[in-house]
């Protein structure tokens, strides 16, 4: 007699990575079930939590922080015990921590993915660039995202790069004068400034609007048009799919013939639920997804599981130029300086992307005047002339995988439903400090170029929210924890969808590389079940 | 709750209130010409329901002076009141310290105001600074960034006086001001900024 | 597009003159028209579009909505297969001005034939020779309509046509060049009273409300006669830039029906034609419906309210972070509308987001496109770029749209005006039925008992007989 599952597909987060496999599921006829522990809210309320706030620079401040699915920032969630207090915000609803992403979605080029054997350091990914383009074209599509059709990525200017096999969805929008101020007189010196590719659309996709550049892509974009995870949870739920809520998974159960074949969840009143599936998709972000793996001790044959541990830590600049710039006008990322992207010096440093930030800095400025107690008619004047010349670069760097890099369950705290929290153990590697004093002599020239008062130029290590390696993906059961298909080498029936499968980390932000590897996942697992 | 004594200010994105220089300068010199504060009265409750409209009337004045502004919004004022007092209960006492001081020093022109803070002890300069960034910033306290808790304490959003002196050229964020790819042009005041 | 948008053409009768040939229409050289341009402004392109925006022009698939059902716009692509490739000139003309098909079949009238027929044959020659040498054949197979019993019975079209189905008049001979012109984009190419002109019992259009305003498929087409309560506020000026653009700063913004109107039709005429139509319209008979509706004047009433009052102090509990079934108005509007309406509903300085205090729809006596925009939201393509409000129905409940909607009306439109939940939750669920549609399973029992009457009578007379 055949066996009875709840699903033929079990997924584990209704973030984008998750949502998107749970759609392409659903719409091929698949039974699906979506585990999320937190809840849905509706956008009109996210907005009136943030605009509500006392705390507007603390991206995960507009959403709940329930002891029973805690945000990031909750006291204990992560213990570091490494000489970098890695800190990502990470959210707990439907829809997951693309709410607040700012929606950069890169591609990896094919140097990128095969970083061990163009420049000997670090690992390649067991895929290279041409198995992935098609679903990279896919994840475009479904997320919406305006690029450049001409930009060489890598920086050099040079013709179009990546390869592309179609054009972008929607056409890239238009730079601010800020942007263009700053490429005309720094790009003059043989920077090249590169658009950064979007899924903050700027004309109507799939239900949402046009951006208008209501500057607030981070932590809540109020109208829609930049994507977030729950748009395809929805889209996943018409096609047939079941999004549960207020359900956190906290064991996988190992079957017959190293299959998994079940998982646990529990609610916020306590009550546990087993579910049995054919085949299951771990989409719990690069953080909770080898937790999950460690605490039911599956996956880890290699003992790769929660090991090299990556974000594109990063640093920052911000000066006060000597024309008015006006940032805040459009969207609070553009694009930036990429000549850091790729060549040789891989081989000594870490690449580089120098990021614009274009976010409206009234709040920045007027802190620090109010810091030096300029008051009354003078912080007037001084608000609008300093708002008007204020330049924020956001750098970050390549990573390199270190098996000393960690994520683990903490043996000493837990959350409210019980479940261990993590201790994070992680420090920057002289590769990335040999690309920091690159960047900080970069720093050097962009004040010098622009003429300007420098306002912090050594803000030390900073998280960048770019979680990789953690359950890496590789070419052998013994170096790895998934195959190149991110199906886990010990179990036939388990994937993960998230960014922690990346083996080599590039300079980009990883979403969109993690959709398009969802999305494979997904026509994997509809071919087998 | 207090009834809204002040008459309305204008609010987000209405043309009165870009104010101009020179009306942040009007505004300044009707300031200069104003009676006394007459500190030296001041009662107050402590606890913040206890609040009276005179109080908050007391701190309306004293941030108008404060801030160079004219008429700021009563609400906002009691809302920055309690939550000032939230922070630390003897905020009464240190505003009528600085009222005193203000007086006695005669300041009047908030552009006198370091040489004034130089004079004076940190305390009277940190009750100023909190009020004034209540004005400001929209809240008090500091905000940790990767916390799940701080000191910080709302006041106002689209009230934050920090965004009338570009509210012409960009926006408060969530809201729009326009077209998609506005921003291609900069603001039409670019050539005077 | 909608089926009543199309089903309106039906009953264009004696109240309304029209015009059978070009000659009387005073067409000159210079205005005939191009297929393509009369294709374009008979607007043939909404309807038999593909299902999804990227398929071909004039390919089919697409679901016209109709409160009998789902009618399937035809592959009217010269695909001999699949579409009208087969067709004769005079095949095209019957299916055009008659309503019969190559194959014989009626049509269903959400192919607006009743407007048609007042087409020129010059103009249906045109037309003809533009969809079969013009536009690309396009292989694809379009499923049937299937419609519930009895209007799946095709044959049912014959007796209505009989009753609906007229030549147009030709009385326009008197007027000018351009209101006869405007007259015969209105009437016959554009079958604007389709949507425009209520319709009686049967859903034929009532002749002496000739375009004083319906409701179709939920969104209310205004009154455009030359009435204050109509379009008698408008300059002929607003009224083509309007047919342009759907937009009109301060006054007027197209949504629902019209705005696919604008999209596929009305934005490619000539700038002659623009102003032909509304001088045509500034001419219509008035007809008063409601009050006069001069939204140039209109301004906010109320006092604008403190900052405080549209942020509350927050409950940072998680509970309260995640709980989102307030039914306060002010609350809702604040977090869903302002970002781009503004909190004090004056939309943005460029009038990209429009005003919701000069605005007809929250001015007017009719509240359904308010509502309507809210829950199915805007979308709308002109020449440069596409506007596009968000549809609200899976963020917001019936109370809560009722809520929002009634905090416009009160803060920035018609005081006078409100919504309920239950108004809301019938325009969310589809637009309430047409009296026939309601009244079908009662006209059906209504016929079964005459046929089983009319049974009992014929036994008895048969019984009789025998006796």
């Amino acid at each position: 007699m055949a066996t009875q599952y709840d699903a033929d597909v079990i997924i584990i987060g209704s973030g984008a990575l998750g949502s998107n496999a749970a759609f392409e599921l659903a719409r091929k006829g698949k039974s699906v079930i979506i585990l999320e522990s937190g809840e849905r809210i509706p956008r009109w309320k996210i907005l009136e939590n943030f605009r509500t706030s006392s705390r507007k620079s603390n991206y995960n401040d507009p959403y709940p922080n329930a002891p029973w699915a805690p945000t990031s920032f909750d006291e204990n969630y992560i213990t570091n015990t490494g000489d970098f207090e890695f800190l990502p915000g990470m959210l707990r609803l439907v829809g997951g921590t693309t709410w607040h992403w700012a929606a950069a979605t890169w591609r990896y080029t094919p140097n990128d993915m095969k970083l061990k054997s163009t420049y000997g350091v670090g690992r390649d990914w067991p895929i290279d660039y041409d198995e992935l383009e098609p679903y990279y074209q896919r994840a475009e599509y479904a997320l919406g995202v305006a690029g450049s059709d001409t930009d060489d990525q890598n920086g050099q200017g040079g013709d179009p790069w990546p390869p592309r096999s179609e054009p972008y969805p929607v056409p890239p929008e238009a730079p601010s004068y800020y942007y263009q101020r700053l490429k005309e007189r720094i790009g003059a010196e043989g920077y090249h400034f590169i658009h950064e590719p979007n899924a903050r659309t700027n004309q109507p996709w799939d239900g949402r609007p046009a951006c208008s550049g209501n500057n607030n892509c981070m932590p809540v974009c109020p109208i829609g048009a930049m994507y977030s995870g729950d748009v395809h949870a929805s889209h996943a739920e018409a096609a047939g799919a079941r999004l549960l809520t207020d359900a956190t998974a906290y064991k996988l159960e190992k079957g017959d013939g190293g299959k998994i074949a079940a998982v646990h969840c529990r609610s916020s009143n306590g009550d546990d639920t087993r579910l049995t599936a054919k085949y299951f998709i771990v989409a719990a972000n690069g953080l909770e997804t080898p937790k999950l793996l460690l605490i039911s001790d599956v996956a880890n044959s290699s003992d790769q599981v929660g090991r090299n541990l990556m974000d594109h830590t990063g640093m920052g600049l911000q000066f006060l130029a000597d024309e008015p710039l006006w940032p805040g006008r459009g969207q609070i990322q553009e694009g930036g300086i990429f000549d850091w992207r790729d060549g040789d010096f891989r081989r000594q440093h870490a690449a580089i992307k120098h990021a614009l930030t274009n976010k409206v800095p009234n709040e920045a400025v007027t802190r620090r005047l109010l810091d030096d107690l300029i008051v009354g008619p003078t912080l007037d004047e001084r608000i609008r002339h300093d708002a008007a010349r204020w330049v924020d670069i956001s750098t970050t760097f390549e990573m390199l995988p270190h098996q000393s890099n960690t994520i683990r369950p903490s043996s000493t705290y837990k959350d409210a439903l019980g479940i261990p929290t993590m201790t994070v153990n992680y420090s920057v590697d002289n590769y990335v400090k040999r690309a920091g004093e690159v960047a900080k002599k970069d720093f050097a020239n962009f004040v010098r170029i622009m003429n300007g008062e420098v306002v912090e130029d050594d803000t030390g290590w900073q998280n960048r929210d770019h979680i990789m390696g953690t359950v890496i993906m590789g070419d052998t059961a013994e170096n790895s924890v998934v195959d190149g298909d991110c199906r886990t080498w010990d179990h036939a029936n388990l994937f993960l969808s998230t960014t922690g499968v990346i083996p080599a980390s590039g300079v980009i932000n990883p979403t969109l590389t993690g959709v398009a590897l969802s999305i494979r996942v997904a026509d994997t697992i509809a071919k087998e079940v | 709750m207090f009834p809204d004594t002040a008459s309305s200010k204008t609010t987000l994105l209405s043309p009165a209130r870009r104010l101009s220089r020179r009306q942040l300068l009007g505004g300044l010199l009707g300031l200069s010409a104003a009676s006394l504060m007459p500190w030296a009265t001041w009662a107050w409750a402590s606890e913040t329901h206890q609040v009276s409209e005179k109080e908050v009337a007391n701190f309306l004045a004293l941030s108008e002076r404060l801030t160079g502004r004219e008429s700021l919004d009563a609400k906002i004022a009691g809302r920055a009141y309690r939550v000032l007092m939230e922070a630390g209960e003897d905020f009464p006492a240190r505003q009528r310290q600085l009222a005193q001081a203000m007086e006695q020093a005669g300041l009047t022109d908030m552009r006198k105001f370091k040489a004034f803070a130089a004079a004076q002890d940190q305390t009277v300069v940190d009750t100023a600074m909190a009020i004034i960034s209540a004005w400001y910033l929209g809240y008090t306290g500091t905000p940790q960034g990767h916390s799940a808790t701080d000191d910080t304490r709302f006041v106002t959003y689209t009230g934050a006086l920090m965004f009338e002196p570009t509210i012409d050229a960009t926006v408060i964020p969530t809201y729009s001001r326009g077209r998609t790819n506005y921003w291609h042009t900069p603001p039409d005041t670019l050539a005077t900024d | 597009m909608t089926f009543s948008r199309c089903l309106l053409a039906l009953t264009l009768t004696a109240s309304v003159p029209l015009l059978a040939h070009a000659e009387d229409t005073g067409s000159k050289p210079d205005t005939q028209q191009s297929g393509e341009y009369l294709a374009k402004a008979a607007d043939c392109a909404a309807c038999h579009r593909a299902p999804d925006a990227s398929g071909e022009s004039y390919s089919g698939g697409y679901a016209i909505n109709s409160p009998m059902g789902d009618i399937i716009a035809s592959n009217i692509t010269p695909s001999k297969e699949h579409g009208i490739g087969n067709y004769t000139e005079l095949q095209f003309k019957r299916a055009m001005q008659d309503g019969i098909r190559a194959d014989g079949e009626y049509l269903y009238p959400a192919m607006p034939y009743t407007s048609y027929r007042g087409l020129t044959d010059d103009d249906i020659h045109a037309l003809y020779v533009y969809f079969m040498e013009d536009v690309e054949p396009v292989d694809n197979a379009v499923p049937d309509t299937e419609l519930s019993f009895p209007y799946n019975l095709r044959m049912l079209m014959g007796p209505w046509n009989l009753l609906f189905l007229k030549d147009h008049d030709a009385q326009a001979s008197k007027q000018s060049d351009a209101i006869s012109r405007g007259r015969y984009l209105v009437d016959t190419l554009g079958h604007c009273g389709s949507c425009h002109t209520p319709r009686n019992a049967l859903m034929a259009e009532k002749d002496d409300q000739y375009l004083a305003g319906a409701i179709v498929d939920g969104w209310h087409a205004p009154n455009i006669t030359s009435d204050p309560s109509g379009i008698g506020h408008w300059s002929q000026d607003e009224l083509v830039q309007y047919l342009r653009t759907g937009h009109v700063a301060n006054k007027a913004q197209a949504a629902g029906g019209m705005a696919e109107a604008v999209e596929y039709s009305l934005r490619y005429l000539k700038d002659a034609d623009l102003q032909s139509i509304a001088a045509y319209l500034q001419q219509v008979p008035p007809i008063r419906n409601g009050q006069a509706l001069d939204v140039s004047s209109a301004t906010k009433t109320t006092p604008q309210a403190s900052a405080t009052a549209f942020e509350p102090v927050r409950d940072n509990s998680p509970e309260a972070l995640t709980q989102s079934d307030s039914t306060d108005g002010q609350r809702l509007y604040t977090a869903a509308c302002a970002s781009c309406h503004q909190l004090h509903g004056q939309g943005t300085q460029d009038h990209f987001y429009p005003s919701l205090i000069k605005n007809v729809s929250t001015q007017g006596d009719n509240v359904n496109n308010l509502v309507m925009s809210i829950l199915r939201g805007v979308n709308r393509q002109i020449d440069d770029y596409t506007v596009a409000m968000p549809a609200f129905d899976d963020q917001l409940n019936d109370q809560q749209i009722a809520a929002v909607s009634n905090y416009v009306l009160t803060q920035f439109g018609n005081a006078e005006q409100s919504v309920d939940a239950a108004q809301v939750a019938e325009l969310r669920n589809g637009a309430p039925a047409p009296w026939l549609i309601r009244a079908t399973p009662w006209l059906l029992g209504l016929a079964v008992i005459v046929i089983l009457l009319g049974i009992v009578l014929l036994a008895r007379v048969l019984q009789r007989r025998r006796k």
